[in-house]
């Protein structure tokens, strides 16, 4: 990723915790083409500074423990290495789901 | 051995007469507390072929090593009965100020076999056995009867009673405790009311010693400690409520009868909107430092109604019903828990019947005058009313469960009752979480979200929940395992991830208590030996392969809403996954628990059990 690349749109999906500390339900954000979900959490941070602490880590590119994402609603995934693209919808959501 | 009292109480209402029966050690170490000893208690008293509504059928209440240690979340206890919802084993967990008092008692399981003679409140006061009057009781709802107990036998004594539906034995009746909590699923509360007891009221003074207490002391700060951290923040500030988003997002909230994965108004029920429009009150269960209930109050112009609220009752009375008014489903769960009915087969039950409706199956003149229809809570709020007094007619069909009352009605609308084994389904849509689906179909008490935590891998990056493979059985199998200890030492599943290792933590917290060196290997091990048990027993009461599926909705629809819109999980699907599953459990192709398998887990002892030792 570099800063001149062309950005792109994502949208974050807030459920749970995280929709209560952010007061959103969900944050569009441009990130640059070629960012992955870390780079996509660090624009959520900065968006939504009240999830520091609360779904994502201090340093801003990780989640903390009991939560997890999701991509359009379909995929779990725990590498947040992996490429966000054009577009796609990342719910950010408890890990825990018991009844 | 410390932490067990190594004795049950048996207590025969026919014969007017109890006894203590020995406990041993290997025993009660193979099989914990909990469910995995009443599992035991259950195969031991429990005659081959009982009526699961007759006297023989034991109402077994089971106490855990864990109880009186101040580990948080331990206050729990156990019911186990044969079930009559299922035929099968049928038990129900609850966290109750009644746990510790159980355990003061001076035994490790209260076993009460047979029929009082008339309507009855069993009062045990550590070892001495009395029956009471309740003819005065009759009628009265839960909090009625609870409080009508306490002021009769004073204020120290703990009460597990029921309601109405379980005096009338509607097969998915609870039994309550604590000023309406429930122990709720498998139809334990109609076994109660078979035996005609109103109200248990317990009274006990003796405590087990704990091998090491300074130990378990210090352990208990730290846990209490963890058990306030991140792992548990969803719970302890929006309860399970706040599954309803997220799984209607996911396309796995059941929705008017599992016709639909998603709900138009799931955000007026979601746990997030509540969470600010009704301002929950915490709730905490005994002994339990993360308070998932919420207590939410009606805020509508109609009188003011309070209900324990978490997502089961709420999915189940509320979008299955096709109910999005928040205010109705209070009410609806607020009913359940005076009448004394299980919220989920209470919802799924009526909801089938909403459906029959719809397809022209139950016309007013069937329902009593009643139009039932999908969204219509007054509808809903009228079905409970006459399912706990099982008015004539439709009352009385709805009063026997999805399985039965679809038998009886016919027409095809077996499709749509939606239980395994005769228990109605929990909340979690199986063609959208297909880990869960196979959880669903094998579990050995029918469709059961506590007995194996199965959309554990289907909320995570482990499995494509919405394709089926092979991998599942090993994945079914380890979280039914990890689900038996839990239910056994016995930890609330709220907890669970609070632990930095369940398995080691569990065996040092079993070994602190009872001086016995425990590894985690041994723990596991009891987890399938439990498992096996409860197949082993039903088994015995008729169990054969085709028992292990799921409603014909979840294999010939597709799913037509939200994400998984048009995801399938078919019969040869399931079949796969059946059939990895009984390979991971080392059973037989047809589900079967071969000798080896028996000797392997050290039940040939039990098999061989005489039969006078279960009374009849």
């Amino acid at each position: 990723m570099t800063s001149a690349a062309p950005a792109m749109q994502c949208t974050m999906e807030l459920f749970g915790m995280a929709r209560l500390a952010a007061g959103r339900v969900a944050v569009t954000l441009a990130v640059p083409r070629g960012a992955t979900l870390a780079d996509a959490l660090a624009a959520l941070a900065l968006a939504c500074p009240t999830l520091l602490g609360k779904a994502i880590a201090e340093n801003g590119a990780a989640l903390l423990p009991g939560h997890v994402l999701n991509l359009d609603g379909r995929s779990f995934v725990d590498d947040l290495s992996q490429p966000v693209r054009p577009g796609e919808r990342i719910l950010l959501l408890s890990d825990q789901a018991g009844g | 051995m410390h932490g067990y009292h190594g004795r049950a109480l048996v207590i025969d209402l026919t014969a007017g007469a109890s006894r203590y029966d020995a406990l041993d050690d290997a025993t009660l170490r193979a099989f914990v507390g909990g469910g995995g000893l009443g599992s035991y208690l259950l195969y031991r008293y429990c005659p081959q072929g009982a009526d699961p509504l007759g006297p023989w059928n034991p109402l077994i209440f089971v106490t855990s090593p864990l109880i009186g240690t101040g580990l948080t979340t331990t206050s729990k206890f156990a019911v186990v009965a044969k079930s009559p919802l299922t035929g099968f084993i049928g038990d129900s967990l609850s966290s109750s100020y009644l746990a510790p008092e159980l355990k003061k008692l001076g035994a490790d399981a209260v076993v009460i076999l047979g029929q009082a003679a008339r309507w009855s409140v069993l009062c045990i006061d550590d070892g001495a056995v009395t029956v009471r009057d309740a003819a005065h009781l009759l009628g009265q709802d839960t909090f009625e009867t609870e409080a009508a107990v306490k002021r009769e036998l004073g204020p120290k004594v703990r009460v597990a009673c029921i309601g109405p539906a379980g005096e009338r034995l509607v097969r998915y009746a609870s039994i309550a405790t604590d000023g309406g909590r429930q122990a709720g699923r498998t139809g334990i509360g109609a076994v109660m009311g078979s035996k005609r007891l109103k109200a248990i009221a317990v009274h006990g003074t003796q405590r087990v010693t704990l091998a090491a207490p300074e130990a378990i002391e210090s352990y208990a700060v730290d846990l209490r400690a963890r058990s306030l951290g991140q792992a548990t923040e969803k719970y302890r500030v929006l309860g399970t409520m706040a599954n309803v988003a997220s799984f209607n997002r996911l396309g796995a909230l059941p929705t008017r009868n599992f016709q639909q994965a998603t709900f138009e108004q799931a955000a007026a029920v979601s746990g997030e909107t509540l969470h600010r429009t009704h301002a929950p009150k915490d709730a905490h269960c005994a002994n339990c430092t993360i308070g998932c209930e919420k207590v939410l109050t009606t805020s509508d112009g109609g009188a003011k109604t309070s209900a324990r609220m978490e997502y089961e009752s709420l999915f189940a009375l509320g979008p299955l019903c096709g109910v999005g008014d928040p205010n109705v489903v209070v009410r609806a769960a607020r009913a359940c828990d005076a009448l004394g009915l299980d919220t989920i087969s209470t919802g799924v039950t009526i909801a089938w019947a909403m459906e029959c409706a719809q397809r022209g199956l139950l016309t007013p003149q069937d329902a009593g005058g009643m139009r039932l229809r999908f969204g219509d809570g007054d509808a809903l709020l009228a079905a409970i009313e006459l399912i706990a007094r099982r008015g004539e007619g439709l009352g009385d069909l709805l009063a026997e469960g999805t399985r039965q009352a679809s038998a009886r009605v016919g027409e095809g609308s077996e499709a749509w009752a939606m239980h395994v084994k005769g228990l109605e389904m929990p909340g979690y849509e199986p063609r959208s979480l297909q880990t869960m689906a196979l959880g669903l179909a094998v579990s050995t008490r029918g469709a059961c979200h506590n007995r194996s935590s199965a959309y554990e891998a289907d909320f995570s990056a482990e499995v494509d929940r919405l394709r089926a493979d092979d991998r599942r059985g090993a994945i079914a199998m380890r979280t039914e395992d990890f689900s038996a200890v839990l239910d056994s030492m016995i930890w609330c599943k709220f907890l669970r991830k609070a632990f930095t290792d369940f398995w080691g933590e569990s065996a040092r917290a079993y070994e602190m208590v009872t001086g016995v060196p425990t590894a985690p290997d041994d723990l596991r091990r009891a987890g399938e030996r439990i498992n096996n048990v409860k197949k082993l027993f039903n088994i015995r009461e008729g169990w054969t392969r085709a028992d292990d599926t799921l409603p014909a909705r979840a294999l010939e629809e597709p799913l037509r809403d939200g994400v998984a819109a048009g995801v399938r999980l078919t019969r040869g699907d399931l079949d796969m996954m059946i059939g990895s599953y009984y390979h991971a459990r080392g059973w037989t192709e047809e589900g079967m628990v071969p000798e080896g398998k028996i000797g392997e887990m050290g039940l040939e002892g039990l098999l061989a059990q005489p039969s006078s030792d279960r009374m009849r």
